[in-house]
């Protein structure tokens, strides 16, 4: 439906009037600014990490190119950690993992809470509830211990791998499908399970894949589940864990009497290193999104 | 494919991994090649402080292996030791998850602990008096070699019993500081002249190679005051005038660093900076005003007393204020709020364009020197010792020697254990723990392994692949154990990977020569010039107090330093009046019941002295 | 042929008729309540920190009981009620400008043609989320200090006095700031929702509009917005009930003791009185939490009536 409304939109390009076209100035220009003003933290980012770690303590400002030459020290210095290989591998698990879980049970969820049932309302209310309110981490930490989690992987990729918005996004996605859709696949003879994966899914895969892509951005990034469930046990820690570990053993560096400035950079480097298989990642969920069609949606 | 087809191979490839990762990650991790039995097998749970960057885990560290090669105790038993190191910046998240579900290890570092009595009445450690005495000869001498080890490590009941709950750090003399004030000495040669006769300063690097050597002529002002030569004479015998003694000495040095910005077309900065609320929460500067912190501190007599609203504090606001009217002073100080006590204004300073600043190791000597034709060329930084006061306030704010500062401590952290190892072999454990207090052991815990070790000790090849092969130290000429240079010059963490730093034991200063240039050297002992007596937050007086009093002082000290912090800077920077708005601040630092905490840091004051 | 079940929509009935019915509807619940009870519910026992004087040793059941202590200790606080005043404003602004932003930017979005710029754009409008907020903070004190870039261009654009301007303490500056500093974060992350929605609009209404001679931006309003209306309230109502408990952390990096009066908010002051001092007072920054759910609470319910009766969609 998408791509069907973008072949119409390009066949209305020859019917532009001049007030369009000032408009397209406007909006292109509008957009191109905060485009431009969002890459500039992370050029930032990037060029420092290129740049030499002594001259860079003494700069103050925008680092629009290497400051003192361009070095590569701090990649260098992070990829010299042994975990850094495991680190990369755990965090493609666990993301993977924990996305298809949480999409599975957001999507589950949130079918269930469009129909029309006695459970819609205090299921929901009950959902809100825990969006405001928490129990805190210590307590969280003795139930998950109870269930014999603490150690283990799980602890990483069930807790948070849903939450109450996803359900509720993900309902919303499905209340918007026209009810005929519904009668149809009823007529037919489909019982909801069939219903849900076969005929409605497919059309909320556009709010679907923002959830995938949400919930693996989210896991992608997450270090503290890991830091309170699997903190004795490296060979499980993923990427931002132990990246984490080499940014704060070098964040006192200035202490020593003999500083290694090369260590400033870790911290650039670091963050370039974590985003950098994000960004490669990137066009292809927008493509999903784009077409919004189950064949993305199955093999994602 | 129909849809349903790819939903089914997407459920089955989604339990497939699920699977997959049970028994992938259900394996690895618990692999331990453990030889010991689990008699003399101890999981010991360290805060912080070692690197990943040479070995995965602690156990893998040369000095820990090189002293378990041995049995220990009386039955000469194996030990083995399982460190459990909590990622880095979630040591307290993983202290509390560790405490509150009580899965205990054998041993925990006692750094962020309840004191350890109380810790020892709950149930969460094990009273180690017997152990000591049985098993720990080394310890126990050690511990009554002086009074401050004694005060520090052991608590005496009303009985006069004494009881140990936990095993110490024990440093044989004073650590040099990491931070401290430092100003640009090669300004006041540059740019400053014989406050006696008006000649010109010389001096200069006397090794292009090494940032440290310098020599110069500098003499400053109160050298040629009699009077306060005598004075200074009286504090510090050994006093030539080629140091800033006095606050008037730091004055003169303001007003050259004044000069040398404007020569250099410097502008917008200063001469001299401050930590933003106004003060240190530590003492520092203000304590050399007499008195001593703005907060709680005891003073010569044992007594304690609330700083904030004291003459001295009031002494020292008005000095800050006069440096802030003159142009000295940062005029944004109270701006820099992000910025670390001893970073104030990091990048101005790397930049060379600051006269005084407090600052870090890394920025003595010339190490500042970019190298660029910018305002760092030729700098060398040195370190300065706290100002004695001879120009503010009422007399007896005048002349006194600052005894509230950043100071070392001869006993640090120690370690607890707790009930979980109660049935295994103590005795072996203890024995071993022990070694570490005696010179020996001392040694391989603070240093790591000399040649003759490293040669013994072929299996581990740690030493040989960071280029130690003739061991971590020697003993030198002048009867010091000196580290090579291989651990002098190292940038990262070999210092620490090569010794087992994180064990209670004796840790060797004064005897240990760490190598430095003489002037380097110098600038570090300065920063330590006057020993801390009066500070006592965070030392042993504060770590015995009970729950509920702590509560109590912490509650009201975080009050009053709310207000401080908020009004303090006004002062400075003139917005608020000596007379009329100082009569409020008393006022209102008085509602916060410092009474009270006075009266209970009073009692651990008494009965448990730091020093 | 088959019955009318809740596949179709249906009249109120028993929970017998209900269960036979849908009973397969009822099995696809258990997953996620499972899930809120195990991991959501059975932690709350954790709240009850607020009315102790908890300490770790002790532990939950074991330490001392004292009621509303630390609530009273929280109100009574001298600087309690400015904390709270600045919260609701920044609060205020996140829900207004904050809120539509990103809806303003997705719309925008579905004007541009080209697939090729928008894409770009798109993605490079996401990167501020992935910088980390320390960095992110560092950045913004940096250009907003005294001679820092930004600073000098309102110096010469409008005229502005050249100063740090997070230690100006006049009112609407620093709440200003700090809502454009999360604006700048979030607007491209956030738009992805509403991109997402767009596209799902159906292009044959386009093209009936279009066909009936509207403009582009009558079609905006009067197509693409009805029709992402429910999912606009929907974020409305949670952004409402949020934004006076998340997202105060980045205060506690940008504030000074001279600005308090304008930047100080119920977490971060809550935080000073909490971890402050020498110790940790978990309690009390728990009684805060609990008080901000609360309220948070309050909020949500009312704004869901409020969308109930203004757009006739909500969410419970």
């Amino acid at each position: 439906m998408a791509r069907k409304k973008q072949e119409w939109e390009n066949n209305m390009v020859e019917t532009k009037t001049v007030g369009d076209r000032v408009i397209d100035v406007i909006l292109y220009l509008i957009v191109a600014l905060v485009a431009f003003c969002s890459v500039i933290p992370m050029w930032h980012v990037l060029m420092s990490s290129f740049s030499d770690g002594k001259s860079l303590l003494a700069h103050v400002g925008l680092v629009l190119w290497p400051v003192g030459g361009f070095t590569l020290e701090g990649y260098q210095m992070i990829f010299q950690n042994a975990s850094i290989v495991s680190g990369y591998i755990n965090t493609i698990v666990y993301t993977v993992a924990f996305t298809m879980i949480g999409f599975l049970l957001s999507a589950v969820t949130g079918y269930a809470l469009s129909r029309d049932t006695k459970l819609k309302k205090p299921v929901t209310m009950a959902l809100m509830f825990t969006m405001l309110f928490g129990g805190g981490m210590v307590p969280t930490y003795m139930v998950i211990r109870s269930l014999g989690w603490v150690g283990t992987v799980w602890a990483l990729v069930i807790p948070g791998c849903t939450n109450s918005m996803y359900c509720i996004m993900m309902m919303n996605a499905f209340n918007s499908i026209p009810k005929e859709m519904y009668e149809a696949s009823h007529i037919d003879g489909a019982g909801h399970i069939s219903t849900l994966f076969e005929i409605t899914l497919p059309q909320a895969m556009n709010m679907g894949s923002v959830i995938i892509l949400n919930l693996s951005i989210g896991q992608w990034n997450s270090w503290l589940q890991a830091s309170i469930y699997v903190p004795n046990k490296k060979a499980l820690w993923p990427l931002q864990l132990v990246i984490r570990q080499i940014t704060s053993e070098n964040a006192n560096f200035l202490n020593s009497s003999n500083p290694n400035y090369s260590r400033y950079l870790i911290q650039f480097a670091v963050i370039i290193a974590a985003i950098a298989p994000i960004i490669i990642a990137f066009p292809f969920f927008q493509d999903k999104m784009e077409k919004g069609v189950i064949q993305g949606g199955v093999k994602g | 494919m129909s849809i349903r087809t790819k939903w089914i191979a997407l459920m089955a490839a989604v339990v497939l991994l699920l699977v997959g990762m049970q028994v992938y990650y259900g394996n690895i991790g618990n692999t331990s090649s453990q030889s010991a039995s689990p008699e003399t097998t101890f999981d010991w749970w360290i805060y912080s402080g070692t690197s990943s960057e040479y070995y995965d885990n602690y156990a893998q560290n040369p000095a820990i292996q090189y002293t378990l090669r041995k049995g220990w105790g009386p039955e000469e038993k194996t030990i083995a030791l399982n460190f459990l190191q909590p990622p880095p910046g979630s040591e307290d998240n993983n202290y509390t998850t560790m405490i509150a579900s009580g899965d205990l290890p054998d041993i925990i570092d006692a750094v962020i602990s309840e004191a350890p009595r109380n810790m020892v009445e709950k149930g969460y450690a094990i009273e180690l008096t017997d152990l000591v005495n049985e098993y720990m000869p080394n310890y126990k001498a050690l511990v009554h070699s002086s009074t401050e080890y004694l005060y520090n490590c052991v608590s005496i009941d009303e009985d006069g019993n004494e009881h140990y709950y936990q095993l110490n750090q024990v440093l044989d003399g004073y650590d040099t500081l990491f931070q401290g004030y430092q100003y640009r000495r090669d300004w006041i040669v540059k740019y400053g002249t014989n406050p006696e006769t008006g000649a010109a300063f010389t001096g200069g690097y006397t090794d292009p190679v090494d940032v440290d050597a310098w020599e110069d002529d500098v003499l400053f002002p109160s050298w040629y005051d009699e009077e306060k030569k005598a004075k200074a004479l009286e504090i510090d015998p050994a006093w030539d005038g080629t140091e800033p003694f006095f606050v008037s000495d730091w004055e003169w040095m303001f007003e050259i660093f004044i000069k040398a910005q404007a020569e250099l077309g410097i502008e917008g900065k200063y001469a001299v900076s401050l930590y933003y609320p106004g003060y240190t929460w530590s003492g520092g500067l203000l304590s050399c005003f007499g008195g001593g912190v703005n907060v709680f501190y005891q003073d010569a007599d044992n007594k304690v007393h609330f700083g904030g609203n004291e003459t001295p504090f009031k002494t020292y606001l008005e000095c800050m204020h006069n440096w802030y009217v003159k142009g000295w002073l940062d005029h944004d100080f109270n701006q820099r709020t992000s910025d670390a006590f001893y970073q104030i204004d990091s990048t101005s300073v790397r930049q060379g364009l600051i006269g005084m600043w407090n600052g870090g190791q890394s920025e003595l000597g010339g190490r500042l020197d970019m190298h660029d034709g910018g305002y760092t060329e030729g700098i060398y930084v040195a370190g300065a010792s706290y100002p004695i006061n001879d120009s503010y306030g009422p007399e007896d704010c005048r002349f006194v020697v600052p005894d509230c500062v950043m100071g070392s401590s001869l006993v640090k952290g120690g370690i607890l254990i707790t009930p979980t190892a109660k049935d295994k072999d103590l005795a072996a454990l203890c024995s071993y723990l022990d070694y570490f207090y005696s010179e020996e052991g001392a040694l391989i815990k603070t240093l790591g392994l000399n040649a003759e070790q490293v040669a013994e000790f072929k299996e581990n090849t740690f030493y040989a692949d960071h280029g130690l092969a003739d061991g971590a130290y020697f003993l030198n000429d002048e009867g010091k154990y000196e580290k090579v240079d291989t651990l002098v010059n190292d940038s990262g963490q070999l210092n620490t990977a090569v010794g087992f730093n994180k064990c209670p034991g004796l840790v060797l200063v004064d005897k240990v020569d760490l190598g430095y240039a003489p002037s380097y050297s110098a600038s570090l002992a300065r920063w330590t010039k006057y020993p801390n007596t009066g500070f006592f937050q965070g030392s042993r007086t504060t770590g015995e107090m009970s729950q509920a009093d702590a509560k109590i002082c912490d509650d009201i000290h975080s009050k009053t330093l709310e207000y401080m912090g908020k009004n303090c800077a006004n002062f400075i920077t003139g917005k608020s009046n000596f007379d009329k708005d100082w009569t409020k601040w008393c006022t209102v630092l008085n509602k916060y019941k410092i009474d009270q905490a006075i009266g209970i840091y009073q009692y651990y004051v008494d009965h448990y002295p730091f020093r | 042929m088959a019955k009318k079940n809740a596949l179709t929509g249906s009249a109120r009935r028993s929970w017998k008729t209900e269960l036979k019915r849908d009973w397969v509807v009822y099995l696809l619940f258990i997953p996620i309540i499972l899930y809120e009870l195990v991991l959501h519910y059975l932690p709350m026992f954790g709240i009850v920190m607020a009315f102790e004087d908890y300490n770790v040793v002790d532990g939950y059941f074991h330490s001392p009981w004292v009621g509303m202590k630390h609530f009273i200790d929280l109100f009574s606080g001298e600087d309690f009620l400015q904390a709270l005043r600045n919260t609701v404003v920044i609060g205020l602004f996140k829900c207004t400008i904050g809120f539509v932003a990103p809806i303003i930017f997705a719309l925008i979005l579905s004007l541009i043609n080209s697939k090729k710029f928008k894409r770009t754009a798109q993605t490079m409008s996401y990167m501020p989320n992935f910088v980390a907020a320390v960095i992110v903070c560092s950045l913004f004190t940096q250009f907003l200090a005294k001679d820092g870039p930004l600073t000098l261009l309102l110096t010469k654009v409008f005229g502005a006095e050249n100063q740090n301007w997070f230690a100006n303490d006049k009112p609407p500056v620093f709440w200003i700031i700090y809502t454009l500093m999360g604006i700048w974060q979030g607007v491209g992350w956030g738009s992805i929702m509403y991109v997402a929605a767009i596209s799902q609009v159906s292009g044959d209404l386009h093209e009936a509009a279009a066909i009936d001679g509207a403009t582009r931006m009558q079609r905006l309003f009067r197509i693409t917005l009805p029709n992402i209306l429910p999912m606009i309230m929907m974020m409305f109502v949670i952004g409402i009930g949020t934004a006076f408990v998340a997202g105060y952390d980045n205060i506690l990096l940008l504030y000074m003791p001279s600005t308090y009066n304008v930047s100080d908010t119920v977490y971060t002051y809550t935080y000073r009185q909490a971890f402050g001092g020498g110790t940790s007072n978990y309690s009390l920054s728990a009684a805060s939490g609990l008080f901000q759910s609360v309220v948070g609470t309050v909020l949500l319910v009312s704004s869901n009536a409020l969308s109930r009766k203004v757009s006739g969609s909500s969410l419970f």
